[in-house]
């Protein structure tokens, strides 16, 4: 292996195209934005005193009508995932079936393979329909959402309750 | 005797996450409910929506984390959500008033001066409302690098976006918000 001594005494490291032209310019940018500013900067934003240690996270099996009769603010509760919370997803996904496989109006029977929750996400976004599933709890009864799962043909409560849960994005839907 | 509680490396808090201990989720949130808040505060502006917000991203993890697969940092994961959980927000807020997402910036950027929950100076108000003027991908990685002091290796991670681009970004929105500063 041939070495000479120059070789030796310069470092092998590599450096991306105008490295250093680059790196004076967006110095230069800094020590502008610094000088514009008076110097490093806050947001100047604040919280409610002591709001990090007097805020409490428990997980609790509550449900959404509960923390809706509660109305507390202070001490917030993570609900977990609750059978009505369950309903609002499969009304939800129950009412965009309905609308979809209306609107299409083709002879293909709407399965659950085809069946996108991005394209439910949108078709809610879309259309604007701004329920949240709390407001949909509170909208419809459960009497209502077994009602409706009930009369919808297409639907099979056990396979769509089974594709909920397998889906990433159920959540997303249950809480939006 | 006092027990010493000593921390678990974040392998173990997901393996107990996973597994639906509640004294793990409460852990989670201690840790990350702080760098969170501001990293939501920053895009939302208003004490009010940063709290509400919040707590849609630790329901979201609670609820998810079945799904997170570990082949990104457990915060990351979080910042993910917060800053998806913070659009979102503000796109239905936005949907709501029947404006614009830069028109409802510029109005909560506006009100900040009477916002209790604001104390910055004249200048930090005039940052804010640089920033505002900003598209929101500058936005975002301005208040991360100046803000919050993200690494360009996370901050990758978080965007989903090459380093190279990200550098790229800061470096434009810095002499943006230099001009509108010098302007006003």
């Amino acid at each position: 292996m041939n070495t000479n001594e120059s070789d030796i005494n310069k470092p092998k490291f590599q450096l991306p195209d105008n490295y250093f032209e680059q790196f004076g310019e967006e110095l230069q940018a800094q020590i502008a934005l610094e000088k514009a500013l008076g110097g490093k900067v806050s947001t100047g934003f604040s919280t409610p005193e002591a709001y990090f240690e007097n805020r409490t996270w428990q997980v609790t099996p509550i449900s959404n009508a509960e923390v809706q009769e509660t109305g507390e603010k202070s001490s917030k509760v993570v609900s977990m995932f609750t059978r009505k919370t369950l309903w609002s997803g499969l009304s939800i996904a129950a009412i965009a079936i309905i609308v979809i496989s209306v609107l299409n109006l083709t002879t293909d029977p709407t399965s659950f393979d085809t069946l996108d929750l991005a394209d439910i996400e949108n078709y809610m976004v879309n259309e604007n329909l701004a329920f949240t599933t709390d407001e949909l709890a509170v909208l419809l009864s459960e009497d209502a959402i077994n009602t409706l799962t009930e009369n919808t043909a297409i639907l099979d409560d056990e396979q769509l309750i089974e594709y909920l849960e397998e889906s990433t994005d159920m959540y997303q839907i249950s809480i939006e | 005797m006092d027990v010493i509680k000593v921390p678990i490396s974040e392998q173990e808090l997901v393996r107990k996450l996973k597994s639906g201990d509640s004294e793990a989720f409460t852990q989670l949130t201690k840790s990350y409910q702080e760098r969170l808040y501001w990293h939501i505060r920053n895009l939302v502006k208003n004490h009010e929506d940063a709290d509400d917000v919040l707590q849609n991203v630790f329901i979201k993890v609670f609820r998810n984390i079945s799904n997170f697969n570990e082949e990104s940092k457990l915060f990351t994961w979080l910042y993910r959500i917060a800053s998806n959980e913070s659009y979102t927000f503000l796109t239905k807020r936005a949907k709501q008033q029947n404006i614009s997402s830069e028109e409802l910036q510029r109005h909560i950027v506006d009100n900040l001066e009477s916002d209790v929950y604001f104390e910055g100076t004249d200048i930090q108000l005039k940052l804010q409302q640089a920033i505002t003027s900003l598209p929101p991908k500058q936005q975002q990685v301005f208040q991360m690098k100046y803000f919050e002091d993200i690494t360009y290796d996370a901050m990758s991670e978080i965007l989903g976006t090459s380093v190279g681009a990200l550098k790229s970004s800061y470096h434009i929105a810095v002499k943006k918000i230099t001009t509108h500063l010098k302007a006003y």
